[in-house]
């Protein structure tokens, strides 16, 4: 898995691998349509992808029972939001992480707004680029504490559910 | 004994109530913090009109028809006098001095102003209150039965779920854009008051074959455009495992419900496309994956929760309500004794209903004045505890026997002491027209009229129990389709007219009503249901038999011949 991953926009160019030529190096991102028809012959060349840091670009609408089955092959799952009222991509985020024990890297791109982003991370995703505006997404963090445990076990540090508050306090009394 | 004794402060410290801790109060301090940033962005136009809606919905602030509307929750409706106090100081401050009580336990300003809500906000944060969640397309505040912890026949009070639930599901990460909005109802005695079939998820708590208490869940029940009465998902659920279940449930529900058609978007409709066996196979596959990964609810939290909820220190030889000469010859006193008091698990006190539906009110206003006379009322006779009904009432948990004669006296005073509880004019009535931008019709005007003709308590009480339901559109706020008589607003042609079905109830044999002929024009509404009433009483087998009953016994063509004939 490449931790490093960092998004942008030379990611966005979705290379039609099938008719062209692979490059040897760099990125590779692979659109879910073009995954799911040509599935079979990325296992011929497999040599060749698992030098690069492979990408999916998925529509926040596709059956997250689907993505999941297929997760384990890329290094990077790019999910796409059309609308930000559509919530899906929060069930996609937590299902690809505690169910599928996805560890890649998640990116959410689209119409999404700054204020959904403590949303979205608590989902499990990682890195965000928003089409709605063009200046640096503000991720305003006003909350310390969440009520609900969700996300990597790694992130839940605060979240009090509900019986995690005495362990906090003790832990405060502690130190 | 709570979980937290040393956050809490002993002064104040009030029974039978959940009072927030430190973590609580943070998380509702940090959302008014939020929201006020949001309000601003959007008054700088940093944030569309497009974008806003679905922020300011999720904290209860709608755009009306004449102004913005603030639906404050009232959790599950428990209220301390002290909330009371604040809500009656924020309807005279912001608003125009009186509140209305929603038929989910909550409380609505009708007049406040956009750039204001931040700062009501954050005064309803220092009486431990907020409006997260009371609107959009999120978990909404879980209602529940208003008899919880007094009722005899409970099974286990319902409330410490409630609050569970309403920790889980505040600012849930997975689950605050669902397709559509999303009610949950609690009830914890084997009769139904908190309309729980007609929720997207209804829970009774109730015994399996072992003697074990855990929950039988009923999904995909609501009102609205489509009714449907809910189905039970899974007959028995153990506690432990209630939250991994309503996860289940929500995110099969977030992944497969509807986006394209607000109408079909809610649970019911997906429920119903998928039928219900097809639907509980993908709830419980998703359980199967989840349950381990979940942290399980534990006994001792749940105890934690419980121990906010004891019963105050009741008086341990409470005085007997004697009935003096002076009161039985009070037949206004008797008749409010019957019709506005319920029987509580404790000897010697009962619970006391407070009629929001006098003749000359707006069903379910509350006015400033009421609010302050209701707080010290609660404070001296009721351990400092109100709260709120699914039929738009207030109700006082515990009154002693012996103090019911002086409160009813000063609830005269108030105009809150009208003995019309369970009767006819003890309607159900959505604002319609005259406020909500959805309504097709006025529901208000009706009400008021049916409270002109039938004005003689004495001939209401011979009609006994008749819930009578008013919705101004199909949005069904009114909750029309389960009262035994519902009446819809509809438009014809810029014209109002009304619908009228019979035969709805909202119980634990909760049914849809079937309607009963072509609608009516407006100034003949009252005449049909006069007609009705005269059908019921010229049918019924005698004065035990109830409207309904009649009318589940005779179906609804007598009713039709008198209104149509």
């Amino acid at each position: 898995m490449d931790s490093s991953f960092q998004y942008d926009n030379s990611v966005d160019e979705c290379i039609q691998w099938a008719e062209s030529p692979l490059p040897d190096t760099g990125h590779l991102v692979i659109h879910w349509d073009l995954w799911i028809e040509a599935e079979a012959r990325l296992v011929q060349w497999r040599n060749k992808l698992e030098k690069k840091t492979l990408a999916l670009r998925v529509p926040a609408d596709t059956d997250t029972f689907e993505v999941g089955k297929h997760a384990g092959y890329f290094q990077v799952i790019i999910v796409e939001i059309d609308l930000f009222t559509d919530g899906r991509v929060f069930s996609l985020g937590r299902m690809l992480r505690e169910n599928y024990h996805y560890e890649g890297h998640l990116h959410v791109t689209g119409d999404f707004l700054p204020d959904q982003i403590t949303f979205l991370k608590r989902c499990g995703f990682d890195s965000f680029s928003s089409t709605n505006n063009d200046s640096p997404i503000e991720n305003p963090s006003y909350y310390s504490h969440y009520y609900q445990a969700s996300g990597p076990l790694t992130t839940r540090d605060n979240q009090i559910g509900i019986k995690r508050r005495d362990e906090i306090i003790k832990f405060k009394m502690l130190t | 004994m709570s979980h937290l004794p040393a956050t809490r402060d002993p002064s104040n410290h009030i029974e039978d109530f959940y009072q927030y801790d430190h973590f609580d109060q943070r998380i509702v301090d940090q959302r008014v913090k939020e929201f006020r940033d949001q309000t601003n962005r959007y008054l700088a136009d940093e944030l569309s009109e497009d974008q806003f809606r679905p922020l300011r919905l999720m904290n209860g602030l709608y755009i009306e028809r004449f102004a913005p509307m603030l639906r404050v929750a009232i959790p599950y409706g428990q209220l301390t006098s002290r909330q009371l106090r604040m809500l009656a100081w924020i309807a005279r401050f912001y608003d125009r001095g009186y509140g209305h009580i929603t038929t989910r336990q909550n409380i609505q300003l009708n007049w406040p102003k956009l750039e204001k809500a931040p700062d009501i906000l954050a005064d309803l944060a220092t009486v431990q209150m907020h409006a997260i969640q009371t609107s959009g397309s999120c978990i909404r505040n879980t209602t529940t039965d208003h008899l919880a912890g007094i009722s005899e026949d409970e099974i286990e009070d319902p409330r410490p779920y409630c609050e569970i639930i309403r920790q889980w599901s505040s600012s849930h990460p997975e689950f605050s854009f669902l397709p559509r909005k999303f009610k949950i109802a609690v009830t914890g005695s084997p009769k139904d008051r908190a309309a729980s079939q007609v929720h997207d998820i209804g829970l009774h708590l109730v015994h399996n074959d072992d003697g074990e208490i855990g929950f039988e869940v009923l999904v995909g029940g609501g009102l609205g455009r489509t009714p449907i009465v809910g189905q039970v998902i899974r007959p028995f659920l153990k506690k432990k495992y209630l939250l991994s279940y309503l996860q289940a449930i929500l995110r099969i529900y977030n992944l497969y419900g509807r986006r394209d058609n607000k109408h079909k978007a809610r649970i019911k409709i997906l429920v119903r496309a998928l039928g219900i066996e097809s639907f509980r196979e993908k709830v419980e596959n998703e359980w199967q994956t989840i349950r381990t990964a979940e942290p399980e609810l534990q006994q001792e939290e749940i105890d934690a929760i419980k121990a906010h909820f004891t019963l105050p220190d009741f008086d341990e030889k409470p005085t007997r309500l004697r009935l003096a000469s002076v009161h039985i010859h009070d037949n206004a006193f008797t008749n409010w004794l019957t019709r506005n008091t319920v029987a509580h698990k404790q000897a010697g006190y009962r619970g006391v209903y407070i009629s929001l539906k006098s003749p000359t009110q707006v069903p379910g206003d509350i006015t400033t004045d009421q609010m302050l006379s209701m707080a010290d009322l609660a404070d001296e006779y009721s351990f400092g505890l109100i709260r709120t009904t699914h039929d738009q009432n207030l109700f006082l948990p515990h009154v002693r026997d012996g103090d019911l004669y002086t409160l009813w006296k000063t609830l005269r005073k108030f105009e809150l002491a009208t003995a019309n509880i369970g009767t006819l004019t003890d309607m159900i009535c959505c604002p319609g027209l005259d406020f909500c931008s959805l309504a097709n019709a006025t529901a208000i005007p009706i009400a008021k009229e049916i409270n002109q003709r039938f004005d003689d308590l004495d001939y209401l009480y011979d009609l006994g129990d008749l819930q009578l339901k008013i919705s101004g559109c199909m949005n069904a706020c009114g909750h029309h389709h389960v009262g035994h008589i519902g009446i819809l607003g509809v438009d014809k042609k810029g014209e109002e007219w009304y619908q009228i079905t019979l035969g709805g109830s909202a119980n634990e044999n909760a049914r849809i009503g079937e309607r009963i002929g072509p609608s009516v024009a407006k100034d003949k509404v009252v005449d049909a249901i006069a007609r009705l009433i005269e059908a019921y009483v010229e049918h019924r087998l005698d004065p035990d038999e109830s409207f309904l009953a009649t009318v589940k016994r005779l179906g609804i063509t007598p009713f039709k011949e008198k209104v149509y004939g």
